[in-house]
């Protein structure tokens, strides 16, 4: 027999329960491990540079060109290498095919394989469409493209939010069993996506050539500034999706207070404020909010808080992974 | 004719000694590594000195009629007998482990040899040679009754109606098969 949980105290000292586990407890064991936080954030920064590109791309082709073209070229590779890490996660990872040989319509697992793997194949469509004249040698029509942008949208939507469905159905892992999570994760893959582009946007060496001249000071201000309010509105959000999620947590059953402990004062405390709220949320805010109302437009300004932003972003998928499978439910 | 079997089982804590007997004996009939059990006995300890005490809960797959675990699975492996019994399809299985988390009562092993899911199945070997499960048969002080809930005159039934057990996670909406006596 193994000793008690430490955090339960001396059993006689108070009117707590302390449950000890006679033999080796499952519970608390990691099966996701870091594989799994890859997959949920390169999938989140794929479905966030279509979402952004293809939304840029509705209201104004033209005006903010750079931005769709950008997040077209960013949108098919980070959910490659995200899929690599999924099939690599499983037991028997040469089995992945039967993910494609069923419809499970109760699983969201089964319904998420079948959302990335078309969204997969929309994104590289996206991608070539959004090739310069020159290297396409196709006639598109404009309805093409409208439909595989209407396409794109849905499904990057759909990519975006089943990650977070898939994990707040589970009524046996309270930290996930909330609706904020997909909202959360929904509009943190948003940001994400933005802060790629963002990065791929400004870290850009000025070339010579043809993009040269497309740079005016005017595209640069139209393009900045479009990133700057999109992504101050999203932050805000986020930062009210935090703050439903643990008033949420804290205000349910003695489960989900438990399970929340785990953010306050328990094991990813430090990684949940320092590393998401502080430097992924507080820190971009404050830097978009600085540039958008001073209209004071700075590389390295942006360039850092779209590094933070996704810095945050894994981060706090890495927390939502592992805190849920470390906390669950109260049986008894 | 009488209806299909509905297999369930009925565990009483109070009459449970924490020997773990029931853990070792499905361990040898499932040829499990040591690393892997399908049962476990959980001891809880409550109270404030001088009243105090504590109990020993087995805890094991509860076959729920609404289980968690065949909803997520996105290959079909995992899977609801007409008896009541949840199994996994070894073969269709990929070990994605999502039925793992979802269980409440983390019933669920993975198999580090093969890299399938496995599980408790009732002994189901045993019982359709009339014989109760490991974990039943074994138990020393009688903890665990084992029977037919479609069969009115099965020792189960009549347990179930005269000592009103409860369900453990009743409220996660899981309905499952064994009944609990916290005592």
């Amino acid at each position: 027999m193994e000793p008690p949980e430490a955090e339960g105290g001396f059993p006689g000292s108070g009117n707590t329960i302390v449950i000890k586990p006679s033999i080796r407890k499952r519970a608390g064991m990691i099966y996701w491990n870091y594989l799994i936080t890859i997959y949920l954030f390169s999938a989140g920064v794929s479905a966030g540079a279509m979402f952004i590109s293809i939304t840029a791309g509705f209201i104004n082709p033209v005006k903010y060109e750079r931005i769709v073209r950008t997040g077209a070229y960013i949108a098919p590779f980070p959910i490659m290498a995200g899929m690599a890490g999924l099939i690599l996660d499983l037991e028997r990872p040469w089995q992945f095919w039967r993910l494609m040989t069923t419809i499970e319509l109760k699983s969201v697992m089964s319904l998420g394989a079948w959302i990335i793997a078309l969204f997969t194949v929309v994104s590289i469509i996206y991608f070539i469409l959004n090739l310069p004249k020159n290297y396409l040698r196709l006639k598109t029509r404009g309805n093409v493209i409208k439909a595989v942008m209407l396409l794109g949208l849905i499904l990057s939507t759909g990519v975006a939010l089943y990650t977070g469905i898939l994990l707040s159905t589970l009524t046996a892992r309270p930290f996930w069993n909330t609706p904020m999570i997909p909202m959360l994760l929904f509009i943190s893959a948003i940001l994400d996506g933005l802060a790629g582009i963002s990065l791929a946007l400004y870290l850009k060496p000025s070339g010579g050539g043809e993009r040269a001249v497309l740079e005016t000071e005017e595209e640069i201000n139209n393009n900045k500034s479009f990133i700057n309010t999109v992504d101050f509105a999203l932050l805000f959000l986020l930062i009210l999706s935090v703050v439903v999620f643990i008033i949420g947590l804290g205000g349910s059953t003695e489960s989900a207070v438990s399970a929340l402990g785990i953010i306050v004062g328990g094991k990813y405390t430090a990684l949940f404020w320092f590393g998401f709220v502080a430097l992924g949320v507080a820190i971009p805010f404050a830097a978009t909010a600085y540039e958008l109302f001073n209209q004071n437009h700075r590389a390295w300004l942006n360039a850092m808080s779209a590094s933070f932003a996704l810095i945050g972003g894994y981060v706090v998928r890495s927390v939502i992974v592992n805190a849920g499978q470390l906390t669950q439910a109260v049986l008894y | 004719m009488s209806a299909p079997p509905k297999w369930a089982m009925l565990i009483d804590t109070s009459k449970c000694v924490g020997c773990l007997a029931c853990v070792s004996a499905c361990q040898n009939q499932n040829e499990l590594p040591v690393t892997e059990y399908f049962n476990r006995v959980e001891e809880q300890e409550f109270g404030r000195f001088p009243n105090f005490n504590r109990r020993f809960v087995p805890i094991q797959c509860q076959h729920c009629d609404n289980p968690p675990c065949v909803d997520v699975c996105p290959t079909g492996a995992s899977y609801k007998r007409a008896d009541g019994i949840v199994a996994v399809d070894t073969q269709r299985c990929i070990g994605c482990k999502y039925c793992i988390l979802s269980c409440p009562y983390n019933a669920r092993n993975i198999s580090r040899e093969n890299g399938y899911v496995h599980k408790c199945g009732f002994c189901l070997d045993l019982i359709e040679k009339h014989i109760q499960p490991a974990c039943v048969a074994t138990c020393p002080t009688g903890v665990r009754v084992f029977g037919d809930l479609n069969d009115p005159n099965s020792e189960l039934s009549r347990l179930i109606a005269i000592k009103k057990p409860v369900h453990i996670g009743k409220d996660l909406n899981t309905k499952p098969s064994i009944y609990y006596i916290i005592g």
